[in-house]
């Protein structure tokens, strides 16, 4: 099936890492009652072995479990959060938890227990998100993705932008020359086909990426 | 005696709709960045798509003014007050985006202010700061970590 098909399926696809046992099969009966095709794993090794070869869908990642946690594997990017957007569970609600997991790339942060409607309507927003990726405004599809090519530099480049910050100023944060943070600029324009920043901006807020702090 | 300083929190409903929203945040972010700064107002604001969190703080008199320009803002209706105290010592050192996306865990917090009153709220409220603060928090070198968490960072 192709990407499109798969999440304009009636039948959505969803993915659950967590070492809980009982909680894993009695959300994936849950899900599956709700119309869901569900997909489980008691280790993060399982899904991120075989993650390149999944079909794109929702994530529901535990942020503790033994080995390599929830919160690791987001923070070392190991999951492709714009195929698999990931909504983070808890048993221990902390901010600071939340905050970090949101940063790292999830699209949402759910505590335990939840009551069955919060984590359908999560799986959902996840799905808004993989469509709008997909059919943004059909005319930005290209270059949303194309923020993902960018190199750390030219993204760095492009989050002061977001901010409003003047070259000079992007540079001295990087630690590169005025001149270097203008070439890396050209190169980013370029790769999201855009002719000025502006639209650059709007395509990074599209794509979610978070300005520079001023 | 140090210059006095205001924060204010308030929650609003969004006017933005549909097709345009994504070109007028930017435009927002852009122009309030600006604003702020030359008013030395920090703080930062959350976007839910349906509310406006935004705390802000600075001098008295230039609250005053943000204040009655944002009352009749048309880019948001409803807008409430649920903070508004006499500090010395600002909380945030910028003005920035602290978030903008799909998740409802940003949302139930908001509603949370929303929905309730007295003590309950000032907790609300409360972590509603906290969260506003971390999410708005970055160290300018993070070259070499890993949480300053952009999807483009991430796959680069």
């Amino acid at each position: 099936m192709s990407f499109t098909a798969q999440i304009a399926s009636e039948h959505p696809v969803a993915y659950i890492i967590d070492d809980d046992d009982d909680f894993r099969r009695s959300l994936v009966l849950l899900l599956e009652s709700a119309g869901w095709r569900v997909q489980g794993y008691p280790l993060a090794n399982g899904f991120l072995h075989e993650q390149i070869k999944l079909k794109p869908g929702p994530l529901l990642l535990d942020l503790r479990m033994p080995g390599t946690s929830g919160l690791d594997m987001l923070e070392a990017g190991l999951i492709d959060t714009r195929r698999f957007p990931t909504v983070v569970i808890t048993g221990h609600g902390e901010i600071e938890s939340a905050v970090r997991s949101l940063k790292a790339g999830a699209c949402d942060f759910l505590e335990k227990p939840f009551p069955a409607q919060d984590v359908i309507k999560s799986l959902e927003s996840g799905l808004a998100v993989l469509r709008s990726a997909n059919h943004p405004d059909g005319r930005h599809a290209g270059n949303f993705d194309a923020v993902g090519r960018l190199t750390r530099r030219e993204a760095e480049v492009l989050r002061g932008l977001m901010a409003g910050l003047a070259y000079k100023v992007i540079a001295f944060r990087l630690g590169i020359s005025a001149r270097t943070v203008e070439m890396h600029r050209e190169k980013l324009l370029r790769k999201l086909k855009v002719s000025n920043n502006a639209e650059a901006v709007r395509i990074a807020v599209l794509a979610g990426v978070e300005p520079m702090p001023k | 005696m140090e210059e006095c300083l205001r924060g204010i929190l308030y929650i609003s409903e969004s006017c933005l709709s549909g097709q345009t929203v994504v070109n007028d945040v930017a435009k927002l972010i852009d122009a309030s960045r600006r604003k702020n700064a030359a008013m030395d107002i920090t703080g930062a604001l959350v976007f839910t798509g349906e509310r406006f969190a935004q705390y802000i703080e600075g001098p008295v008199l230039a609250m005053a003014s943000l204040l009655a320009s944002l009352e009749c803002d048309e880019r948001h209706r409803q807008m409430v007050v649920h903070f508004d105290h006499r500090y010395q010592e600002r909380k945030f050192m910028g003005w920035s985006l602290a978030y903008h996306g799909p998740s409802l865990y940003i949302a139930r917090h908001v509603e949370g202010i929303v929905s309730s009153s007295g003590h309950a709220r000032e907790q609300h409220v409360n972590r509603m700061l906290r969260l506003l603060k971390g999410l708005s928090d970055e160290t300018i070198d993070n070259e070499h970590s890993t949480n300053s968490g952009t999807s483009a960072e991430q796959s680069s």
